[in-house]
């Protein structure tokens, strides 16, 4: 399935080179890496890249400069990366470590490695290079912690974003143990390594959980031969694996993950055609194994949506023959676990334009399930920032395809994520009471709208980073600060952290403000972030939260406030904040890649809105 | 597969692994003068060409494919 849509694609993508259209070819290939594609593929779609591009990025693609150390042959990852990269939107510039280098890479000062600058650096090492002695490898294990936790405290600084791998397990070792109540196997010893490394990683690494890579490569991940040959490990097939891994991580890191699973109805949720087939007639559930599959896809829906991934529905159908099945068939799925629901026989495209609006998601959250390939490659052709996985014909194969792309990999599940739903059905409430009022200032003054602040602490910590990782609209700096830095910034005295949580009569907004200022040996404070969840845009809350800023500050003496706004293709939302606040530009065109503007704090009062502090009876304006 | 089947598909392996699309391929065309073709390349083409011909290579040969000829010789 997958194989020949990546050949298709190749074979129109060289149509189009051929014919001097190179921006062609590129969305031809792209389109064509979107199912599940393997090792052959991924090397020839990076060879068309190189080739068709010059080496260089397409003009306005992210460049990141990417380093890959380890223990073994790297060159092999390359072309996985170059073109998973690619399908992901972004391009890499390479540091390849040479061979079996990575320790004095790690630890010189003044290595090649390090004077790179990498923006990410990835780190591969297979089961081999723990190097413990076979006849007892347990004796081994103090020595491997020790060197491993001396070398990633060294990698913590200057080698940008590191992702550090746990180790894999030897797929071919017999261990002859099954029923022993104490393992010493080689297997059991790397499984205590890792246990212990990942538990004692320094903040801001990113662990890469490669055993559990192996497990979703399956026996492919290890090919004795290659190994042999070429020192590679894992095989082709397992590289491509590990590089999907790889990209998830740095997908939630970079706030790009997935947020949307929008789903096809007939022969996707449930089995058959609801027009033809009757609800009766329909596939689902107990009773036959291609309802047990589709069930099955429903489970693994719910429990996406358990973990914040927004629910939708895109079919073609007659509405109340969709509504009837949902009332009548007992299935995992209710109808009120969707968000968002389009059935109706419109253009699918268009559907999903209407979805992004209504919940206020950009199209590149989105990721589009659908068994009809027509659909996927309307979808594909007119929204090329949606995924479109390619689909098994098989609905057993659903969840595998799905879970083999990792469109949905978070580093740390919150509260708010459970609950993303109810805020959802609470701004449909909203919306309604919007419509029903005259004017803005009647809506806002109607939602009895009630914020709490309170400085970063323990407790919201996990939420702030997660704001922090994905907040991509309403923000002014996008400074993607880790959990390593929020603690080092929380532990300093001329630094303010400050969060704002929202809540209204139709329900708590949680936590969805937070402002970062620091000061510096001069005396002037600066805003180094500043950023508000998309859920809660319009309300005024900025204005409350600039308000606590001013104060906060002038109790400690601050005179000048200078603000910076980073653009970014997203955050055009913010643009005219400062200005709109009294801030006047300093330096930087209105088209730098950084406009810094500054206030005179001795002219600015407060400004008006509609929110109230817990203990106030009612709101300022 | 005729012989001839066989060349033509695997010249159709080579020119989509160097994304060479004018590739003629010969026996005697080798690593020393086709500059992309790389150890990445190689595994490439060991790997569609076993899956296109249902064959597996030996661990002992595949370090040592240099020139088209020996997995011509391979595969037949």
């Amino acid at each position: 399935m997958s194989e020949s849509l990546f050949a298709e694609a190749l074979t129109r993508a060289r149509a189009r080179r051929a014919a001097q259209d190179a921006l062609g070819a590129l969305r031809e290939l792209r389109g064509g890496l979107d199912g599940i594609p393997d090792y052959a593929a991924t090397v020839a779609a990076a060879r068309f890249l190189e080739n068709t591009t010059g080496g260089n990025a397409p003009a306005g693609w992210p460049v990141r400069r990417v380093a890959l150390i380890g223990a073994d042959s790297l060159e092999f990852l390359r072309p996985v990366l170059r073109s998973l990269a690619f399908r992901d939107g972004w391009w890499p510039e390479f540091y390849i470590a040479p061979f079996g280098t990575w320790r004095q890479e790690i630890l010189e000062g003044q290595s090649a490695l390090r004077t790179f600058r990498p923006e990410v650096t990835l780190v591969l090492r297979g089961w081999r290079a723990a190097a413990l002695p076979e006849a007892e490898p347990a004796a081994g294990m103090e020595f491997l912690i020790g060197e491993d936790q001396a070398l990633v405290q060294c990698a913590t600084e200057g080698l940008g974003l590191v992702l550090w791998p746990g180790f894999d397990f030897p797929g071919d070792e017999a261990v002859e143990e099954l029923g022993q109540e104490k393992a010493v196997s080689l297997r059991a010893t790397l499984a205590e390594a890792n246990r212990r490394l990942r538990s004692g990683l320094p903040p801001g690494v990113l662990w890469v959980d490669l055993a559990e890579a192996q497990v979703a490569a399956g026996p492919a991940w290890e090919d004795a031969r290659w190994w042999h040959a070429a020192r590679q490990h894992p095989s082709a097939a397992g590289s491509v694996t590990l590089v999907e891994a790889w990209l998830a991580l740095l997908r939630a890191r970079w706030g790009a993950s997935r947020k949307v699973l929008v789903t096809d109805l007939d022969n996707t949720l449930w089995g058959g055609i609801v027009g033809e087939d009757g609800v009766e007639g329909l596939r689902v559930g107990a009773g036959s194994p291609e309802g047990e599959a589709h069930a099955a896809y429903q489970n693994f829906l719910l429990a996406l949506k358990s973990r914040g991934v927004l629910l939708a529905v895109c079919s073609k159908n007659n509405p109340a023959d969709a509504a009837e099945v949902f009332a009548r068939r007992a299935m995992p799925l209710t109808r009120e676990d969707f968000a968002g629901w389009r059935v109706n026989w419109e253009d699918k495209a268009e559907n999903l334009r209407a979805l992004a609006r209504q919940l206020n998601v950009g199209l590149d959250s989105f990721v589009f399930v659908d068994d009809n390939p027509v659909e996927r490659a309307r979808v594909r052709d007119a929204l090329p920032e949606v995924a479109v996985p390619e689909m098994p014909a098989d609905p057993a194969n659903f969840v595998a395809a799905l879970k083999q792309r990792r469109f949905f990999e978070t580093l740390a599940v919150s509260t708010e994520d459970r609950l993303r739903h109810e805020l959802y059905r609470a701004n449909q409430q909203r919306a309604e009471l919007e419509a029903g009022a005259a004017t803005v200032e009647d809506f806002l003054r109607g939602l009895d709208m009630v914020a709490e602040q309170e400085p970063v602490s323990e407790t919201n910590q996990e939420r702030v980073e997660q704001l922090l990782a994905r907040t991509n609209q309403w923000n002014l700096t996008t400074r993607r600060h880790g959990a390593g830095e929020l603690a080092a910034l929380r532990a300093r005295p001329d630094v303010l952290l400050q969060t704002f949580r929202l809540r209204d009569r139709c329900g708590d907004n949680g936590l969805v403000g937070l402002w970062i200022v620091r000061q510096h040996p001069g005396g002037d404070w600066e805003i180094d972030t500043w950023l508000m969840s998309c859920r809660v845009i319009g309300r005024g809350l900025e204005d409350l939260m600039f308000n606590a800023l001013i104060e906060m500050i002038r109790v400690r003496g601050a005179k000048r406030l200078r603000g910076i706004y980073r653009p970014t293709p997203k955050n055009g939302l913010v643009a005219g904040l400062l200005p709109r606040l009294g801030f006047a530009l300093e330096s930087g065109r209105p088209d730098a890649e950084e406009q810094v503007y500054v206030l005179d704090l001795g002219v600015v009062g407060p400004r008006p809105h509609y929110i109230r502090l817990p203990h106030e009876a009612k709101a300022p304006a | 597969m005729t012989p001839e089947e066989k060349h033509a598909r695997l010249q159709e392996i080579f020119r989509e692994a160097l994304d060479l699309p004018e590739l003629r391929l010969t026996e005697n065309f080798s690593m020393a003068d086709c500059p992309v073709w790389d150890s990445v390349a190689t595994v490439q083409i060991v790997l569609a060409a076993e899956a296109a011909f249902k064959v597996r290579i030996p661990t002992e040969k595949v370090a040592t494919l240099h020139r088209a000829g020996d997995l011509l010789a391979l595969l037949q």
